[in-house]
């Protein structure tokens, strides 16, 4: 037997889940988890426009295992997201409702995020159902030198080990 | 995708499984699990990968389908 394992994206005060295991993702000036051209990143005149943070999770809905291990999160290390158009991750323990970024504090490049260095969200171990470890927290800048239209998707895995 | 099973006989043997191809670590002080991973979240063209993992004095054995790797790397997919 195995875990039943999904992603969730949580919006809201409350961190209202909505499941984004085979979903898309999309990145916008609002907090929500609907994937619609409403509320979308602007190509700024000067600097960058920050988007509204994506608080992502692991969440074990089901199945039957021992324990979840070593989860982590990393991308395929090339940004193929276009010029300016920058891609950032952080891990977080404790939700917060996601907002509007103003900077680059405390994120990295989720793109130095690979197969060979990946984020760490837990060591676990951790055992039920229910969401586990941290939250991967993303957010995205569009810079003055980003093309217009929807961005090519990126691939972001998330992993762990389980008995 | 199949999922890894993984079970351990009355001599403290592990077996690990994909239902076509078993992996057996003899040795009680090594370690056998799953690797399992989702890639291209947020994509809606996500894919489940799972990886067994056998891991003896350092020295770890990763077997998806008919692919086999020994290595002392700590590999991801």
């Amino acid at each position: 037997m195995a875990a039943t394992v999904q992603i969730i994206e949580k919006n809201g005060a409350g961190g209202t889940p909505t499941d984004k295991t085979s979903g898309n993702i999309r990145f916008k000036n609002a907090d929500n988890a609907t994937v619609d051209t409403g509320n979308p990143m602007v190509k700024p005149g000067a600097g960058v426009d920050y988007s509204f943070e994506k608080w992502l999770r692991l969440n074990v809905s089901g199945g039957t295992y021992t324990e979840i291990t070593n989860i982590k999160a990393y991308m395929d290390g090339g940004n193929g997201l276009g010029t300016g158009v920058t891609l950032y991750a952080k891990a977080v323990a404790s939700y917060a409702t996601p907002a509007e970024a103003t900077a680059t504090t405390g994120y990295a490049d989720a793109f130095t995020y690979t197969s060979g260095s990946p984020l760490t969200l837990g060591a676990g171990p951790y055992t039920s159902t229910g969401e586990k470890a941290d939250h991967l927290v993303m957010m995205l800048t569009v810079g003055t030198t980003a093309s217009g239209g929807i961005t090519p998707s990126e691939t972001l895995t998330i992993g762990w080990d389980e008995i | 995708m199949s999922v890894h099973e993984i079970t351990t006989d009355a001599a403290g043997a592990r077996h690990g499984t994909d239902g076509e191809i078993t992996v057996s670590l003899l040795e009680t002080s090594g370690r056998m699990f799953k690797r399992r991973a989702i890639k291209g979240v947020g994509t809606g063209q996500s894919e489940e990968v799972c990886w067994l993992v056998c891991e003896l004095d350092g020295v770890r054995v990763y077997q998806q389908g008919r692919n086999i790797v020994v290595t002392r790397s700590d590999l991801n997919p």
